[in-house]
């Protein structure tokens, strides 16, 4: 892992891309120096000041050893982002301390300095004036010495991180408990404790001009497809912006079908969650500063696979994917179908039903379809306002929400009691499948609007054109609708249900293609 | 971009036709409509008919009312009075979950494919709403009656028909049945006899009998032991009672039918036509109103015979009395006729209401009687 070089591939980047149409960071380009250092250490300290000019977290540290005059060092960092304890340990104190005239028959002082006297594990030496204001921006600590043209970047960064916590948006009942956090090297750590192989590999780039924001591209270089990862490759190298803050950033820039509400890109917080993807021969991208970590290519089932799944009984799991499955598919038809049938095919209700439906939509002035969309509305402003408010004003909202959506529109007569008891179930089923929230909501609407002006008919037309949009996407290349349309095989052991382990010897088609065995089972096994 | 349009247009031609092919559809709020629960029809004075509905209206909120409205309207066809009802109370009627079709004898003996015409043509009725033929002078009386289970009369009389089979007094024969039977080789339909009973001064409705039918007009009425008898010949018997009013080994016995099985054979000899009637029943004993022992051996065998006997008895007279009183063949004779001897049914087509006439019934009655329901005997009452 080499911040540097990777830095170095930045820059030589850029100055490819100046030539080019790049205009969005043009004043930073003309900022940075072609300057060279210099053999004077003042001049160098200047040079570097006056590239970091107007900022007053920059320290500037000079000393001298105390047996060698000549040796004039000087220390430059950013204040708060390194540890202290580091610099006044292995570096002044080594510096200020050793006995330079007599160890050292000083033909390269600064390399002697490097190899006998700093105590230090990570350390490079650099000509480069903007690779040096680079490291000192990243929290690393630069080293000059009197006579030499030449800087050491030394490794000294810490900063506050947060704990590895269990992730808030994905909990589960049993499996590891670890989540990502917002540093990727914590992130990378928790992959490799669970893939400890030497194919692991990680593949650094820095993306946003101003933010310089590192990503990693991680895969098991014996499964993944390199058509894909070729793809995302180009895909990651067309992304010119100026920065970017959260993983959603790339999520939305290299996604297929970026119309569609569906995802083509998925995303976990969990590493267990993530490893399981790598060894199916997907890819990761992870992000520094997102707890967030991407995986390509993400298709339909994707959906409904929860982690838990593989980790409890497969009957279990596979009834839970069951649930999830119908669970989505009705909160996406469920008011659309009641739609239908109320306003246009009275006909197939049966006569009880008819007259208690009729009953409670006595005297209600708005029509159903309204009443449909106003409500729908409500729940998901409900949700909104519950999902951004501070915790103690959120016990309001949902007392409010419950009497909006309850008995009060009911006694005022502004809506019927069924659309509200339809309106609460298709959001409780939409919340099963919060990962899919985006799709559900339009297509819902969708069908909901295709239903109040062609009734079934429309349901069924509408449904159509959703199914023919997923057919019709790829993520990277493969079907969307990959391994749900055919359960022969081994195509359907991890979609509709989740088979059990034993017989999931395959991983799935055209992701894995080029390893596709995953286990070999042995002859002992008893079944 | 041509097969850009050209997609566009295919999508746009696809979704406008949707909208001509998909059949009867119409946007309409469900409070919005007329909800018709039966109808009566009757012979109107100015016009052909007059046609009383029973609309159920309701009143929402937080208690739910059901109640019923009663509206007679007059027209020349059964169309023209039903759409009128718009005039009335400004909504249309809504067809679909109308239950019954209660007819006057006087519509009845006038023909009821003129009626029935419209219930079958109309695409919102539906063809398993129930044929009833009023006892009493006009049929929009019957709606007079106070129903006892539902709010609304015409669903309780579609349950007291739908139920009819544990029951066996009344045939429960909807629109598509009258249909198919009239469209039959030589078939004559029945239908259920409604009428009001007075009972503790309240008026209820009564479903008892059968109206018989020669093609589709109304030619006389059998009672309720008649018509299990019929219903046995017609092999449309699940379940019900059958009572003897003789003493059988000393006991009155209640027998409770469990299942029945009528199988009609024709017997052709040179020069007559007899029609085989042979019925399977299987029955427990359910009532024993007496001392005397029925359940041992002897008593069973007494019991059986005289049950084979006693509807021997009655399939006999019965197709008798429609012989000579009425001379229409409801059992279904001809049609087990043209599918087991085609050639003789040719032959005798033309003159069926003769051989009708004439046609000697052989009847063997089975009666199997498989237990004593709980007790495995009598009650003994000492004196």
């Amino acid at each position: 892992m080499s911040i540097i070089n990777s830095g170095d591939s930045m820059f030589g980047k850029d100055k490819k891309k100046k030539s080019g149409n790049n205009n969005i960071d043009s004043e930073s380009n003309k900022s940075k120096q072609d300057k060279e250092l210099g053999k004077s250490l003042d001049d160098n300290i200047n040079l570097v000041k006056s590239i970091l000019s107007d900022d007053e977290t920059l320290v500037v540290r000079r000393f001298q050893n105390k047996f060698l005059k000549a040796a004039k060092c000087c220390i430059i960092y950013f204040d708060g982002m390194v540890n202290q304890l580091i610099i006044n340990e292995s570096i002044i104190k080594p510096v200020l301390d050793s006995n330079l005239t007599q160890d050292i028959s000083a033909n390269n002082l600064l390399e002697e300095l490097q190899f006998k006297v700093l105590v230090n594990n990570y350390l490079v030496s650099s000509r480069n004036v903007d690779s040096i204001v680079d490291a000192i921006i990243c929290g690393d600590v630069v080293f000059f010495l009197d006579g030499y043209d030449e800087a050491l970047v030394i490794r000294a960064n810490d900063w506050e991180k947060r704990a590895i916590t269990e992730p808030e948006s994905e909990r589960l009942m049993r499996g590891p408990r670890e989540g990502f956090t917002e540093s990727l090297e914590t992130n990378l750590v928790l992959l490799r404790r669970r893939i400890k192989c030497p194919l692991f590999k990680t593949e650094f780039r820095v993306i946003g001009q101003r933010t310089r924001t590192k990503v990693c591209v991680c895969y098991i270089s014996d499964i993944v497809s390199l058509n894909i990862l070729n793809e995302l490759r180009r895909r990651l190298d067309d992304i010119n912006i100026d920065g970017i803050i959260d993983s959603g950033y790339i999520q939305e820039l290299i996604r297929d079908e970026p119309f569609s509400p569906f995802c083509t890109v998925g995303y976990s917080e969990r590493p267990d969650v993530v490893a399981a993807k790598l060894l199916e021969g997907r890819i990761a991208i992870i992000v520094d500063g997102s707890p967030a970590v991407l995986t390509v290519p993400y298709i339909i089932v994707e959906n409904a696979q929860a982690n838990e799944d593989y980790y409890n009984n497969y009957i279990l799991a596979s009834f839970n994917r069951f649930i999830r499955t119908t669970a989505t598919i009705s909160a996406v038809t469920i008011p659309a179908v009641y739609m239908a049938i109320v306003t246009y095919h009275q006909e197939m209700l049966p006569t009880p039903v008819l007259l208690s439906l009729s009953a409670s939509r006595q005297g209600v002035p708005f029509p159903t379809a309204l009443s449909f969309f106003i409500m729908l509305l409500i729940f998901d402003i409900l949700r909104e306002a519950g999902a951004r408010m501070p915790l103690s004003i959120g016990q309001a909202i949902n007392i409010v929400g419950a009497l909006v959506l309850g008995e009060a529109a009911i006694n005022a007569k502004l809506v019927s009691a069924p659309v509200i008891v339809i309106t609460a179930v298709s959001g409780i089923l939409t919340l099963l499948n919060a990962r899919m929230l985006t799709a559900i909501i339009f297509t819902r609407f969708f069908l909901l609007f295709m239903a109040s002006i062609l009734g079934i008919y429309g349901v069924i037309f509408g449904f159509l054109i959703i199914v023919l949009h997923l057919s019709s996407m790829r993520s990277f290349g493969v079907p969307y609708l990959l391994s749900i349309t055919r359960i022969t095989d081994h195509d359907g052991q991890d979609s509709w249900i989740r088979a059990p382990w034993w017989t999931m010897t395959l991983r799935p088609k055209i992701i894995a293609a080029r390893n596709l065995v995953r286990q070999t089972v042995g002859k002992n096994r008893r079944r | 971009m041509v097969k850009k349009i050209r997609t566009v247009m295919l999508l746009l031609l696809i979704s406008l036709s949707m909208l001509f092919l998909s059949g009867c559809w119409n946007y309409r709020e469900i409070d919005e409509i007329a909800i018709v629960a039966g109808v009566a029809v009757d012979k109107g004075i100015n016009k052909n008919y007059l046609v009383t509905m029973e609309i159920v209206e309701l009143r929402g909120g937080t208690e739910t009312q059901l109640l019923t409205k009663i509206i007679s309207l007059e027209g020349n066809s059964m169309f023209e009075a039903i759409r009128s009802i718009i005039s009335y109370i400004g909504k249309k009627a809504y067809w679909s979950h109308a239950k019954v079709v209660i007819v006057s004898q006087d519509i009845a003996k006038e023909g009821l494919v003129k009626i029935i015409d419209w219930f079958s043509r109309d695409t919102e009725a539906r063809e398993n709403i129930y044929l009833l033929v009023s006892k009493h002078e006009t049929a929009k009386e019957i709606f007079e009656g106070k129903p006892v289970t539902s709010e609304v009369l015409s669903f309780q009389l579609e349950k007291m028909l739908h139920n009819q089979r544990n029951l066996g007094k009344a045939p429960a024969e909807d629109i598509r049945q009258f249909i198919n039977v009239l469209s039959t080789e030589g078939g004559n339909p029945v239908a259920p006899v409604i009428s009001i009973k007075d009972i503790n001064g309240q008026k209820r409705v009564e479903i008892i009998g059968t109206a018989v039918f020669r093609s589709d007009r109304l030619v006389g009425f059998l009672d309720e032991l008649d018509t299990q008898t019929m219903l046995f010949i017609q092999n449309e018997v699940k379940g019900g009672v059958i009572y003897s009013e003789e003493k059988v080994a000393g006991s009155y016995v209640t027998l409770e039918i469990f299942k029945s099985k009528t199988k009609l054979k024709p017997i052709i000899d040179e020069n007559s036509l007899a029609m085989e009637i042979d019925i399977e029943i299987e029955a427990a004993i359910n009532e024993i109103n007496d001392i005397g022992d029925v359940i041992g051996e002897d008593g069973r065998t007494q019991l059986k015979h005289h049950y084979e006997n006693l509807i021997n008895k009655r399939v006999t007279e019965l197709v008798e009395k429609v012989q000579t009183q009425y001379n229409t063949d409801i059992f279904g004779f001809a049609i087990k006729l043209y599918r087991n001897e085609p050639r003789l049914w040719k032959e005798i087509r033309g003159s069926w209401k003769e051989e009708f006439r004439n046609l000697k019934v052989k009847t063997n009655t089975k009666v199997k009687i498989i237990n004593s329901a709980q007790l495995a005997k009598p009650f003994e009452v000492e004196e």
